[in-house]
């Protein structure tokens, strides 16, 4: 099991955003978290990857607990995330964007005299993670001309370039038409898949959940209601009811 | 432009500076004593702007206190001089780039724990600080006469206002062609990411208030560099050097010249210090006619003057190979 969350809460005010909840994902696996809007999702993927410290309950990554260690030394023990809405360097090129985390991850990001793309491993790295995300074609433009899609992503890709073990992705199809959720949903997979790498996709269509996932976790109103495989959760009458229904 | 082209683009930048350097070093064969002085000036407050500019910039923090590190390199040479007796410029230019490195890197320590505008206000707090202490240690600092600062020597030759130009000459090109290294270098690029979005910064794991911490030092000891310049320059230290006014002057600089672009800054400075110096010399409302040119100029070039420049030529030559689908 890469990642233990156990008695994990969190409230804003009178809001239990996320209300003491116990799971756990193996290695290798796909698992998505669905849930109505309001659920706690982000909150919870927040809590994991350092934004938000809990407050009460532990988080196991690898055995080790990292809860309230801040998200820059998360990160760097591997675990990647992604946003809601896209949080990339508007102002670089996509192949900066991408970079960073390179330098970053390699320790290189006190080096200060020698020219950023004389590092020919990283260059190279950074180059086949945006072929991998379809952007290689666009790596020398300024990602504030980039359309939607492509700055999800990005973001994504970055979160990718940290070489991590677990990423944490939060709706990596928000705000993308229906026709490219396909596409993008198929370009994270085969990331996925081809890195090796364990995922948590937060995600509203239920399509898309019962293709990829290998297990789906439903939460409502800070809670988990309902957990296990697709065909599990497909017939579920109550989880059907909390998805359609909103805020029941 | 053929012979532009024969030429392998990594000479650009050694060619560049070489000429810049050729230029910088005969302009004494046929300028006057006072535009040596006034270039010298443009020069300091150009090497100021561009260690500004790391912060303000490339990492995007906004500090309404520069004037404190230009302060403490100004004064470290001017009181060490003046007090201590201490000649050999040599000795004061490494003693002024060690105080601003101490007192940038104290001061920023406690800075980058705070945000926007809490940041910029404790900035200005911090320079208001040293504006007061520069009037109170009395004894020390003369108060509001301040010091005056007698010539120092470098290796042994009287550092008088042509030995003095030529030295900061020198040091702007160094520091210039560093800024250039640093800006380009991964480095650099952390700080730009962080500038652009703080918080994913922190998710590929960058110590975001570390880097900060970094940039911070280092436009301090630029700051601290242009200081020791500016002491012998005028042979006189006093404390509106620290004053809020004075940080301001940095911040248009930058900003006329274009805080997005590399060589803005020193565009900035150049203009400012002979637009300052010529208006003075017909107005005493100096400082009016000063504020209204540079609301003229951000009205006009809101990316300031190179990059304002930059985007009317890629626009109108380089539109075609810009806009790529
Ligand atoms: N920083 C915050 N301060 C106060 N309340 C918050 C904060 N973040 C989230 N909340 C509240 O916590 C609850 C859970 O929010 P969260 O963003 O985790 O939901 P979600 O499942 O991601 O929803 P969505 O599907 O809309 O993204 C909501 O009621 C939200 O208003
Ligand atoms: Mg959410």
């Amino acid at each position: 099991m890469i990642l233990r969350v156990e008695d994990l809460a969190k409230y804003f005010g009178e809001v239990r955003a996320v209300d003491h909840i116990t799971f756990g994902i193996d290695s290798g696996t796909i698992t998505s978290i669905v849930g109505p809007n309001g659920a706690g999702k982000t909150t919870l993927i927040n809590l994991i990857s350092g934004a938000l410290k809990p407050d009460s309950g532990d988080i196991y990554y690898n055995n080790i607990n990292i809860k309230g260690m801040p998200p820059y030394k998360i990160s760097k023990l591997g675990i990647g995330r992604s946003f809601q809405i896209p949080h990339i360097y508007l102002n670089l090129t996509t192949l900066d964007n991408v970079l960073v985390s390179l330098y970053s991850i390699k320790g290189l990001t006190r080096s200060m005299v020698r020219d950023s793309y004389s590092f020919k491993d990283e260059l190279s790295r950074a180059e086949a993670i945006l072929n991998m995300f379809g952007l290689l074609e666009k790596k020398d433009m300024y990602v504030y001309e980039l359309p939607h899609g492509d700055r999800k992503l990005l973001d994504i890709a970055m979160a990718f370039a940290l070489n991590p073990k677990l990423v944490l992705l939060d709706e990596p199809t928000s705000g993308v038409s229906s026709r490219e959720k396909r596409r993008v949903m198929k370009i994270v997979d085969d990331a996925i898949r081809e890195q090796g790498v364990t995922a948590l996709i937060v995600e509203h269509d239920m399509d898309i959940v019962f293709s990829y996932s290998d297990k789906i976790i439903v939460m409502h109103q800070g809670k988990i209601i309902a957990e296990g495989v697709p065909d599990e959760i497909k017939g579920d009458k109550t989880v059907e009811s909390v998805l359609l229904g909103g805020e029941t | 432009m053929h012979i532009l082209r024969s030429i392998p683009k990594e000479y650009y930048i050694p060619i560049s500076l070489g000429l810049l350097f050729l230029f910088l070093i005969s302009f004494p064969l046929i300028a006057s004593r006072y535009l040596i002085f006034l270039l010298s000036l443009a020069l300091i407050y150009a090497i100021w702007a561009l260690g500004y500019n790391f912060l303000f910039g490339y990492t995007g923090l906004l500090s309404f206190g520069h004037a404190a590190y230009l302060g403490v390199g100004a004064y470290t040479v001017g009181l060490l001089i003046a007090r201590v007796g201490i000649k050999s410029f040599e000795i004061l230019f490494l003693a002024a780039v060690l105080t601003s490195l101490g007192i940038s890197a104290l001061i920023g320590y406690l800075c980058v724990k705070y945000t926007e505008v809490y940041f910029a206000l404790l900035t200005l707090a911090f320079g208001e600080f040293f504006y007061a202490l520069a009037f109170k240690l009395y004894d020390i600092t003369g108060g509001s006469d301040g010091v005056s600062v007698p010539y120092p020597y470098l290796f042994g030759y009287l550092m008088d206002t042509k030995l003095l130009y030529y030295v900061v000459a020198v040091l702007f090109v160094i520091l210039l062609y560093f800024a250039w290294k640093v800006v380009n270098s991964p480095f650099g690029k952390t700080l730009q990411a962080i500038r652009e979005d703080p918080v994913k910064a922190e998710f590929v794991g960058i110590h975001v208030k570390r880097y900060q911490w970094y940039s911070f030092i280092l436009s301090g000891v630029y700051s601290g560099i242009a200081g020791a310049l500016y002491a012998p320059l005028f042979a006189h230290i006093y404390p509106d050097l620290f004053h809020w006014t004075t940080s301001g002057e940095v911040l248009f600089v930058t900003l006329i010249g274009g805080h997005r672009m590399f060589l803005g800054p020193v565009l900035g400075a150049i203009i400012y210090a002979f637009l300052r110096s010529y208006i003075t010399a017909y107005t005493i409302y100096w400082p009016f006619v000063l504020g209204l040119s540079v609301a003229v100029i951000a009205l006009i070039f809101p990316n300031g003057i190179i990059g304002s420049a930059y985007s009317f030529i890629k626009e109108r030559y380089f539109s075609k190979t810009v806009v790529s689908k």
